[in-house]
């Protein structure tokens, strides 16, 4: 099973996302609402893969990335950032940030599970 | 109304005593402009005439005899004096004001006696057309955002309950879910339009220009769309020459456009039919990329307003094609931000072409916002 730490401020995204990662039967999910608290759980929880909103209130996707890699246990858990601003700009610079992958918004719930399995494969070859 | 400075031959050096004589008639006119004008005599650095809407921009009363420094551009006005000391020489700026208004100002020096000639500046934009505000580069983004956010759920919904993730759903259900779920997808290609020609239009779409091979955009381009050409039963057929075509192009705003004219050609072919994608060099020198279907083409009537926002000639289509009316406006916009050119020529029932000509390696268009 793989161990995911969801970030995302909007509780009807998280909802489907939840619904949508449990239909793979491969994921432990671990749900945040914001950095801040995804802070506080981060550690404990371990994740395997970082599932993270970009645009949220009190710290930005990025910015939560850049904390959580302060982390020794965490410092290469593969990150993926999902955004609805998808130009190539912003997503070059999403992944000069470390991420492995951009996932638009709107997501696929039916394919959400394989993009990521697909992202993390790079980082666990 | 597009002006240069030398269109306003309004104040002008009296031959009797070298001083400055306005026409009254010259002076209601200059009041009625909405661009803020202002003129000065670059010799005593006073200025000389301002009009009402120059007067309203720098909260002067009275404009006359003011020295040339109250008029704060960023540059200083010794810089500005020693461009200018040419007749010839049209000065551009850009300016922001201290409430953060973005104002392209022109200066020009009027007169053909360069000894009693004076510089006028006319300053364009302001609030009524760009504001540089802080949140300014903003608003597209929080835009995008508010929009997509509940989108995002609203799509992410009806596709779990299409999936049957929920439970099973009878058929009826099922076709009430896939019209919701399939107008959601075509509000998000909306929204993501509108956003596009905003960023367009307030000057904040960034094109990263680069020196590249076209052949490379248009083949990735045919290749990326050939899944959805499938879904149409359509067979691209695409077509690059073996000399390189270098250019100086944005690859990802290339692509986007690429995609917006195979995708159209796609919808509107008949099933089992070909669009063909030729990136070509013409006899000038321009890289030419043509896409054409043999589809159902466009009335005659209806060719000329193709690329206007929302034009008539798709809305016959838009509910069939899911498209939104905007495609064709964004796409004229980019090639035009690129220096080329676009055209469309169409016989109903027979089928539609349409041509980008972009010319090689224009050095002058590198790294830019766009600003229409």
């Amino acid at each position: 099973m793989i161990k995911l730490l969801h970030v995302e401020d909007d509780s009807d995204i998280r909802e489907i996302a939840l619904l949508a990662l449990q239909m793979s039967d491969t994921f432990i999910i671990q749900q945040c609402e914001d950095g801040p608290s995804a802070l506080k759980c981060a550690v404990e929880f371990a994740p395997d893969v970082l599932l993270l909103d970009v645009m949220m209130p009190h710290m930005t996707g990025p910015e939560l990335l850049t904390r959580l890699r302060q982390e020794p246990t965490l410092s290469h858990v593969p990150a993926i950032f999902m955004t609805a601003r998808v130009q190539m700009a912003e997503r070059r610079a999403l992944m000069d940030q470390g991420a492995v992958a951009v996932i638009a918004k709107p997501f696929d719930p039916i394919t959400l599970a394989d993009e990521i399995k697909l992202a993390m494969r790079p980082a666990t070859a | 109304m597009q002006t240069t400075p030398n269109d306003y031959a309004i104040i002008r050096p009296s031959d009797a005593d070298g001083g400055y004589e306005n026409s009254r008639s010259d002076l209601w006119l200059l009041s009625a402009l909405p661009d803020p004008i202002v003129a000065f005599d670059p010799d005593a650095a006073m200025i000389v005439h301002a009009n009402a809407a120059a007067c309203r921009l720098f909260g002067w009363n009275d404009a006359a005899q003011r020295p040339l420094a109250d008029l704060v551009l960023d540059t200083g006005a010794d810089t500005l004096l020693n461009d200018l000391r040419r007749a010839s020489v049209l000065r551009r700026e850009t300016h922001v004001t201290t409430k953060g208004q973005l104002f392209s100002v022109e200066s020009q020096r009027c007169g053909s006696d360069v000894a009693r000639s004076m510089i006028v500046t006319i300053w364009r934009g302001g609030p009524s057309q760009t504001t540089l505000t802080p949140q300014g580069d903003d608003f597209v983004a929080t835009v995008s955002h508010e929009l997509r956010t509940p989108l995002t759920s609203v799509k992410g919904a009806l596709g779990l309950a299409l999936s049957g993730a929920a439970g099973p759903i009878t058929d009826k259900t099922r076709s009430l879910l896939d019209i919701a779920h399939r107008n959601v997808g075509r509000l998000m290609l909306l929204v993501n339009d509108i956003l596009d020609l905003e960023k367009m239009s307030s000057g904040h779409m960034a094109f990263d220009m680069n020196r590249a091979d076209l052949r490379d955009t248009v083949a990735f381009a045919c290749e990326a769309n050939s899944t959805f050409a499938d879904e149409f039963g359509v067979t691209l057929d695409c077509q690059i020459p073996s000399e390189p075509a270098m250019v100086i192009f944005d690859a990802d705003r290339m692509h986007q456009v690429m995609t917006n004219l195979i995708s159209n050609a796609c919808k509107f072919s008949h099933p089992d039919g070909t669009v063909r994608v030729k990136l070509d060099r013409k006899a000038d020198g321009a890289f030419e990329i043509s896409v054409t279907d043999h589809g159902i083409g466009i009335p005659s009537k209806a060719v000329s307003s193709v690329f206007d926002r929302f034009n008539q000639a798709g809305s016959v289509h838009r509910n069939r094609s899911g498209s939104t009316g905007l495609g064709l406006a964004i796409v004229k916009t980019i090639i035009e931000e690129h220096g080329g050119t676009i055209a469309l020529s169409s016989i109903e029932g027979v089928g539609t072409t349409v041509t980008v000509a972009i010319a090689p390696d224009k050095a002058d268009c590198i790294n830019r916002t766009s600003k229409v």
